[in-house]
């Protein structure tokens, strides 16, 4: 008794690993089998759909079972094409009822067909599905949402911005950084709202908002930044330093000439650093007064972006390596060490 | 001393079917997991990350000792890596060869005088280089501490907020790097350690710096190791990592976070097992704090590494990898069971202890009563042969299991012929490769008990000194570079 059903173990145990086998190699070849025919299928649609784009033709028309395949030929093309053509493009998508079938599946049940549904309005840049893709911010998908952020940032519908800059609010369900991402893509069109967050007095929305508003570099956020660099808050004045040096310009050079003052060494340092990369060479003389620091981190910012000032700023350099503080001497010559083998380069 | 005998039996045989029903639930829960993974890296969007601004920089720390024919090869295939912003910074640890020379000559380096923060302690300093031609690269020359040593040294030098931790010898895949910061990119404020596959590059042809083509290894032994691998990288760190409780994170490719590792004082030193060491004791330090932290491990970013292939080395490898675990356990010896630790202390840490450590002399312990029992005609002879089948039945189907995950995830794996080599070798190393692989580790769980008794106290100090918080790291990367 006791042996027949150990014997059954076995024979079970040894049928599990051939019937995995057999399942891995049937599927693999039935995967094989459908790459081939799509591969047919694409082959023979390229010629039409090239002509479409290139030539104006009509878009060919295709039975409900190769649409995929029409979408696919089509999607290659989405990133070379602008303007009428796209618009061109995606009516004709549009009067086979493509796009019609895209926009019902971003609610589909699997969660990756609802993101590749959204993935895909993205590359076609379809207005129409804005709606859409903002109701996907809220899917329970993780997944989803990010495409669906990721989609709305490259159709560069105004509309989508105050929907993205809110999802900045709501860290728990969002990664700052896919946020931040889509509203730079999204260009100054979202420096308003984002200034309207950064009034506003969540800590970590504001620290977001600052550095966004540092990399979409437009102007007109420039009052605000140098306004919060007269707030108690040092994460938030040293962030601001930062940005400022991105978005350039003399009113940011002033205000941060005046950081390099600033009581806390963080904002000293972010200040020298970003005077380095506004790269003007009238700041040599102030950086260098400001190099005599106590702090390791704002010595080295000072020393590096004189570095980055061009002539003015080596030879500044060059009358640090004979000041009084020993720190600054070696400091000067480390860099001026590290600039000379990589300028001889 | 029948009953005795019998209560015995009774045991192995519990113990066989507990330990089963463990790997086969890991191996389920791995299966479901990597599909998931599957199917969100279809819409993962790596292009966003290489292109974007906000990506985290890494730092790729080398050490290297003793790496004169391999090095220059290591940089130059490091450089092709396809991420934004890296530095590679390697990590000469007091080389008696040519290992210096031959970075000073290949990339035109130059010492300089550069001042290194010396956040961690590590060996002294012999110089910095820098490179004229290329801008991210830096060499530290040290004198010589062993690995945990020269990754410290690394950490010092490294610039960014990440590091990846990288042996000389490992060739990582282009990609490599980008997936395996994605859990940072996903969730910045949580994951503080992440890591990928290792895999074994014996047989795969090398074509400037990445795997071209991917065949089964012609050595037997090199083969059963890639079984061995698939094995445990597939259907068990996944599933470990699902359940939050991975503390493997291989010494061949991790990504940590730097704030987090200083925090927990960087590497220790006096262990053999140094990698898994600090991801330990980077959960104990969470844990303690009850600060929410991820560390996961993701099967996409693939690093190749050569796998021994003479005995000699293969044993004093398993010896060396055996005692680190055994070193960690005793180490993090608190932890264990302890409901205040979490998935990590009661599962991840406990299993380890029960039938990764004491795994190897029970089955020897069982080999030997096996034979008594047979010898005073306690048990059965045709139950013994019935009883072996399955447990060789079992080993075959969770190897199979993680060959075919393999094979269905990626189209990586070679030829037909290949594949079927690989499965031959799922069956063949139940004779022999597993036992002689239990007889090394319980000759190292020996080991370690020997050398324990002479400088056990020491370690415990200084294992608690070298947990001791760091709070001047934290200012530091709000603030610096």
């Amino acid at each position: 008794m006791e042996f027949d059903a150990l014997t059954i173990a076995v024979l079970v145990l040894y049928s599990i690993s051939i019937a995995l086998i057999v399942a891995t190699v049937a599927r693999g070849s039935l995967r094989a089998r459908r790459e081939r025919r799509h591969a047919r299928l694409i082959r023979r649609l390229r010629a039409p759909v090239e002509a479409c784009v290139v030539e104006g033709q009509p878009m060919p028309i295709v039975p409900a079972s190769e649409q995929d395949a029409l979408l696919e030929l089509v999607l290659r093309f989405m990133s070379a094409v602008r303007g009428r053509d796209a618009d061109r493009l995606t009516d004709a998508l549009e009067e086979q009822g493509v796009t019609a079938r895209l926009l019902q599946r971003v609610r589909a049940r699997p969660a990756w067909r609802r993101a590749q549904a959204a993935e895909m309005l993205g590359q076609l840049r379809l207005r129409a599905a804005v709606p859409a893709l903002v109701g996907a911010l809220d899917d329970p998908s993780e997944d989803v949402r990010t495409v669906a952020a990721r989609s709305l940032a490259a159709i560069r519908d105004p509309a989508a911005v105050p929907a993205l800059a809110g999802a900045l609010a709501d860290p728990s369900r969002w990664t700052l950084s896919l946020v931040a991402e889509n509203l730079m893509a999204m260009g100054p069109s979202a420096v308003p709202p984002l200034l309207e967050l950064l009034a506003g007095d969540e800590h970590n929305v504001r620290v977001a908002a600052i550095q966004i508003l540092g990399e979409i570099r437009d102007p007109a956020a420039t009052p605000a930044l140098i306004g919060v660099l007269d707030e108690s808050d040092l994460n938030l004045r040293a962030q601001a330093a930062a940005a400022l040096g991105k978005l350039g310009g003399p009113d940011a050079e002033r205000a941060l000439l005046a950081a390099l003052d600033d009581p806390q060494w963080q904002v000293r340092a972010q200040a020298a650093k970003a005077l380095g990369r506004a790269a003007h060479p009238a700041t040599a003389a102030p950086l260098a007064r400001a190099m005599p620091d106590d702090n390791w981190w704002v010595r080295v910012n000072c020393a590096e972006s004189l570095a980055r000032l061009g002539a003015e700023g080596r030879r500044q350099l060059e009358l640090l390596t004979r000041h009084d503080d020993r720190f600054v001497r070696d400091q000067a010559n480390a860099v001026l060490d590290i600039y000379g083998v990589r300028g001889a380069g | 001393m029948d009953s005795l005998m019998h209560a015995i039996n009774d045991f192995m045989l519990a113990y066989f079917f507990v330990i089963n029903l463990i790997y086969t639930l890991l191996l389920l829960i791995s299966v479901r997991e990597s599909r998931q993974l599957d199917r969100r890296m279809a819409c993962g969007g790596y292009d966003v990350i290489l292109r974007s601004p906000l990506t985290l920089p890494v730092s790729v720390l080398m050490p290297a000792y003793n790496e004169e024919s391999t090095i220059v090869h290591a940089v130059q295939s490091l450089r092709l890596q396809k991420y934004g912003e890296f530095e590679i910074v390697v990590v000469d640890d007091g080389s008696t060869d040519s290992t210096l020379d031959r970075l000073v000559a290949a990339f035109a380096l130059e010492k300089v005088d550069r001042p290194l923060r010396l956040t961690l302690p590590c060996g002294r300093l012999r110089g910095v280089y820098l490179s004229r031609q290329i801008a991210n690269l830096t060499v530290v020359s040290k004198e010589n501490g062993g690995k945990a040593d020269a990754l410290n040294a690394g950490v010092n030098a490294a610039r960014f907020p990440l590091f990846c931790a990288i042996d000389a010898d490992a060739l990582l895949e282009r990609d490599a790097l980008l997936r395996v910061v994605k859990p940072f990119m996903d969730r910045p404020r949580e994951t503080v350690a992440s890591s990928g596959i290792v895999r074994v590059a014996n047989g795969c042809i090398v074509r400037d710096g990445t795997v071209t083509e991917v065949h089964t290894p012609r050595s037997h032994l090199a083969a059963l190791q890639v079984v061995e691998y698939l094995r445990a990288f597939l259907t068990s760190r996944t599933g470990w990592s699902r359940l939050r409780s991975l503390f493997v994170i291989s010494g061949a490719f991790g990504v940590f976070k730097k704030d987090a590792v200083l925090q927990v004082g960087g590497y220790r030193t006096d262990t053999v097992g140094e990698d898994m060491d600090l991801v330990l004791r980077l959960h104990r330090h969470y844990r303690e704090r009850h600060e929410r932290y991820r560390i996961v491990f993701i099967p996409d970013p693939v690093v190749w590494t050569e796998a021994p292939e003479d005995l000699r080395t293969l044993r004093k490898q398993r010896n060396r990898w055996h005692r680190g675990l055994l070193e960690c356990l005793w180490a993090s010896r608190r932890m264990i069971g302890r409901p205040k630790y979490g998935p990590v202390g009661l599962l991840g840490l406990t299993y380890n202890l029960v039938f990764e450590a004491l795994g190897p002399l029970i089955e020897v312990c069982g080999y030997a009563i096996l034979v008594v029992s047979i010898a005073l005609g306690l048990v059965d002879a045709q139950f013994v042969v019935l009883f072996f089948l399955l447990a060789v039945g079992y080993g075959v189907l969770l190897s199979v299991a993680a060959v075919m995950l393999d094979q269905a995830r990626s189209r990586r794996s070679g030829t037909p012929g290949d594949v079927a080599r690989l499965l031959l070798f799922t069956v063949v190393e139940n004779f022999g490769y597993r036992q002689m692989q239990t007889l090394w580790r319980a000759q190292a769980t020996l080991d370690f008990l020997r050398k324990k008794q002479g400088w056990g106290e020491m370690r415990r100090i200084g294992f608690e000194s070298g947990a001791r918080p760091r709070k001047q790291a934290r200012t530091q990367s709000a603030s610096g570079s």
